[in-house]
């Protein structure tokens, strides 16, 4: 019986050992993780504007993509300044791209278009927010912060998805789910190290998993159409009723090609539909692929990417923000 | 199914535990059925991974260990020379046929087309993993056996073993039979020591591939597919990073295959030695893939005559060593010519080989040295990444005429770059204190693990914390091993 207890004794102090150990690991990847590579926690966005938000003066760190450590606005925005509802001209909305978590604020172009007018610029561009999200909390984000002058969107894509325009218009777009109560979200404030291996667990679990190209359903072009310039309607009519403008830009990527030239990938067809409903609905649709060849051309960078990524693929760069700023700087002097 | 997929160490896990079971078993019960059953579990599990896979490969790896086990077999029992040398031929004959067929038939059809000026179709043929690796470890033991290195080996199962054995099965390293033989006799088991040694080994090269060689993979990609784009700068610093990649693509497969098989109770020798501080080609060849080079040094090489017939036959003898190289890691024209160029400078070195004079690896001739081969070896690594002969042309005048471009100062490459330098001053620092007080006759600086015990608290956290690490930084894009293709 004392040699059962000895034994059982020692296993138990040996897996008590481990278990610490991998506390103390965890302890020490999370500090690690804070500084190489925390993205925050969101929380539920009450108003509406944004499906959520990240928490007041939430740091971020990375060195994947670009070197930054940041730190969000009050409201949890990635802004240089905030100002007061009523006192905002010009609201930017978007994805990760305008949330520009590779950038200090003041680097971004909402960042830079605050410095560079006269006018207040406020920033509410947040992971995950594409078109579908920002057209269908666009009402929200009109009541919340009431731009005067120009609201502007920032999309990727200019083909668009029928199926998922008419969920937007039939008001089912599901809303980003935030994990902002219970043990997840202290999980996550307080051993960041969980939530990057499970991410990079998952990702490793799902390089194997079939690649093979979904199905394309053929639409009917005039359906098309008929469903954009309806979501446009969606997207333009609330900032209208302000007074404001809105301006969509739109930012394709370069992509290399088998003759391995990089050039970009822009559906010609689907652009001419996109800014034809534009012009019908009252939009001012910036298109940067002019300006992103001629900054390749002539200064060999590309809008996308960083020198810790892949070429000219990911975020938006300080040079693609920089070409973009110029271009709505342009547009909103012409247009005020 | 690679060793660094999420399956694969899912499914071995599963194996690793009946394999403890059947260790806690062997020490109650005592039936040769208990005693002997985990290589016959390692064979079957060996041969389930390959059936995963695709039950063709399974049946090509069937065919050769029943063709080699024969021959092996009448070999250790023929008395006469002649019968002998006829059975060895007909034997190696029938490996390198399959190997042939199946890796090279489309390569000939096409270069025969090209030469008569017209084009062949290309056969559909599959290429069954791990051929090159299984192939060679074939032919080595039947010329093992004619040498009388050791007798043919009667236990089936033992001899299916040392073909199918899944950590070396895919990549390598080519085991010799001396070395696997006797182990898998006289299988030592799982234990605590070699286990705890084994993972630390695998997550080494896990490390190696998923942080380094695959982070290094997407810039390489970028740059050798669209040279033109970038300007001089970037071209060299993406052939700096190939030079990475492969050694921590193929080291960290090696480390892997090392580790996995320390912990199933195997114990092979590093693959690689620290091959980027070789002073010469011969010391590159002695430090870069062990296994293949000694493979072909102990069976082409030394058959050849090696260099006991002078300086022409030496020099041809280096030459078709190195072209076969070349043809054996891919069946294309760039592989022949990064094989003749190596073969080339090999023969300089021969050339214009200097007196052995006392080995300092700290002096500043060794450094220049050192840096010189390492720069040519890189850039001989060009047409093995380039997918044709003009690719490679395109890169290395990318590299030497100056363009302007984009640049892209990619990060990972410093922090490879940075790894190996880390990993180059552990090792000067340990043959410094093993050369302490030794004057003449020091041995060369050599790589080794910086293995922990992991029954102590401080070491154990900081393992986990490795292993942590390799997950955070890992690049999981899903990037096949360099080596997986040969």
């Amino acid at each position: 019986m004392s040699k059962f207890k000895r034994t059982f004794g020692n296993v138990v102090l040996k897996l008590l050992k481990i278990f610490l150990a991998g506390v103390l690991a965890l302890a020490i990847l999370s500090g690690i993780c804070f500084l190489i590579s925390f993205s925050g926690i969101h929380i539920h966005n009450d108003t509406g504007a944004t499906d959520y938000k990240w928490a007041p003066h939430q740091w971020k760190s990375t060195v994947f993509e670009s070197y930054s450590w940041i730190n969000m606005d009050e409201n949890g925005f990635s802004n240089e300044n905030v100002y007061p509802r009523g006192d905002i001209d010009v609201l930017v909305m978007g994805s990760s791209h305008m949330e520009a978590a590779q950038l200090p604020p003041a680097k971004h172009a909402a960042g830079l278009l605050d410095a560079a007018l006269e006018e207040n610029v406020y920033n509410i561009g947040i992971s995950g927010h594409t078109l579908y999200t920002c057209v269908k909390n666009i009402q929200n984000a009109m009541d919340e912060y009431a731009p005067s002058d120009f609201v502007i969107i920032e999309t990727a894509t200019i083909d668009l998805s029928v199926s998922q325009m008419q969920e937007v218009l039939a008001g089912e777009y599901a809303t980003i789910p935030s994990y902002d109560s219970g043990v997840l979200y202290y999980l996550q404030k307080y051993v960041p190290a969980i939530k990057t291996l499970y991410k990079n667990i998952s990702d490793w679990r799902d390089a194997e998993a079939d690649k093979s190209e979904s199905v394309v359903i053929p639409t009917d072009e005039s359906d098309y159409a008929k469903t954009l310039r309806e979501f446009l309607r969606t997207a333009a009519s609330p900032v209208e009723a302000t007074g404001a403008q809105l301006i969509i830009f739109y930012h394709p990527q370069f992509e290399r090609n088998d003759s391995g030239e990089y050039t970009l990938q822009v559906n010609q067809q689907k652009m001419a539909v996109f800014q034809d409903a534009c012009k019908n609905e009252g939009i001012i649709f910036l298109d940067m692929s002019e300006a992103f060849t001629d900054m390749y051309m002539c200064e060999h960078v590309f809008p996308h990417g960083f020198s810790n990524s892949a070429v000219a693929a990911g975020h938006l760069n300080e040079y693609g923000h920089q070409a973009i700023a110029a271009e709505l700087i342009k547009a909103i002097e012409e247009n005020s | 199914m690679a060793l660094n997929s999420f399956s694969f160490l899912i499914w071995f896990c599963g194996l690793f535990l009946v394999l403890l079971v059947i260790e806690l078993l062997k020490k109650r019960i005592h039936s040769p059925l208990i005693q002997q059953s985990q290589p016959v579990v390692l064979l079957i599990f060996s041969y389930l991974t390959l059936f995963a896979v695709d039950w063709r490969f399974l049946l090509c790896v069937l065919l050769i260990t029943a063709w080699t086990f024969a021959f092996g077999f009448f070999l250790g029992n023929a008395a006469a020379t002649v019968r002998k040398r006829l059975l060895l031929a007909a034997g190696i004959t029938g490996i390198l046929l399959s190997l042939g067929y199946f890796k090279y038939t489309n390569f000939f059809l096409t270069e025969v087309a090209a030469l008569l000026g017209t084009t062949a179709q290309r056969i559909e043929i599959i290429l069954p993993i791990g051929i090159s690796f299984y192939s060679f470890s074939a032919i080595s033991y039947l010329m093992d056996v004619y040498r009388k290195k050791y007798p043919p080996v009667t236990n089936a199962l033992h001899f299916a073993l040392y073909i199918a054995f899944f950590p070396k099965f895919m990549s390598g390293p080519i085991v010799r039979g001396d070395v696997f033989f006797p182990q898998v006799k006289n299988y030592r088991g799982v234990t605590f020591k070699t286990a705890t040694e084994g993972v630390q080994i695998f997550v080494f090269g896990l490390f190696k591939k998923i942080v380094l060689a695959d982070h290094l993979s997407v810039f390489v990609d970028d740059v050798f597919a669209a040279p033109s784009v970038f300007n001089t700068a970037t071209v060299i610093l993406a052939v700096i990073s190939y030079s990475l990649q492969i050694y921590f693509d193929f080291s960290g497969y090696s480390d892997m295959a090392i580790g996995i098989s320390k912990m199933i109770g195997f114990d092979f020798p590093a693959n690689f030695n620290l091959p980027y501080i070789a002073n010469g080609f011969s010391d590159f060849w002695k430090r870069w893939h062990i296994s293949l080079s000694s493979w072909f040094q102990e069976y082409l090489y030394y058959p050849l005559g090696g260099s006991r017939k002078g300086r022409l036959r030496t020099y041809i003898n280096l030459l078709i060593v190195m072209l076969v190289s070349g043809l054996w890691h891919g069946a294309g024209t760039t592989f022949l010519l990064w094989g003749l160029l190596h073969g080339v400078f090999s023969c300089a070195e021969h050339l214009l080989r200097q007196k052995k004079r006392s080995y300092n690896p700290l002096s500043i001739s060794n450094l220049i040295r050192i840096i010189a081969v390492y720069a040519i070896v890189a850039l001989l690594w060009v047409p093995f990444r380039a997918d044709t002969v003009g690719g490679a042309l395109a890169i290395w005048k990318c590299c030497f005429v100056p363009q302007s471009g984009v640049f892209q100062p990619y990060f990972w490459t410093f922090i490879a770059v940075f790894c190996l330098i880390v990993s180059t001053i552990y090792a000067v620092v340990k043959w410094k204190k093993e050369c302490a007080g030794v004057a003449e006759g020091r041995p060369p600086i050599n790589g080794s693990y910086p293995l922990l015990d992991l029954t102590s608290f401080v070491p154990l956290c900081l393992f986990f914390v490795f292993c942590g690490l390799t997950i955070i930084l890992g690049y999981f894009g899903n990037t096949a091993f360099i080596y997986g293709k040969f």
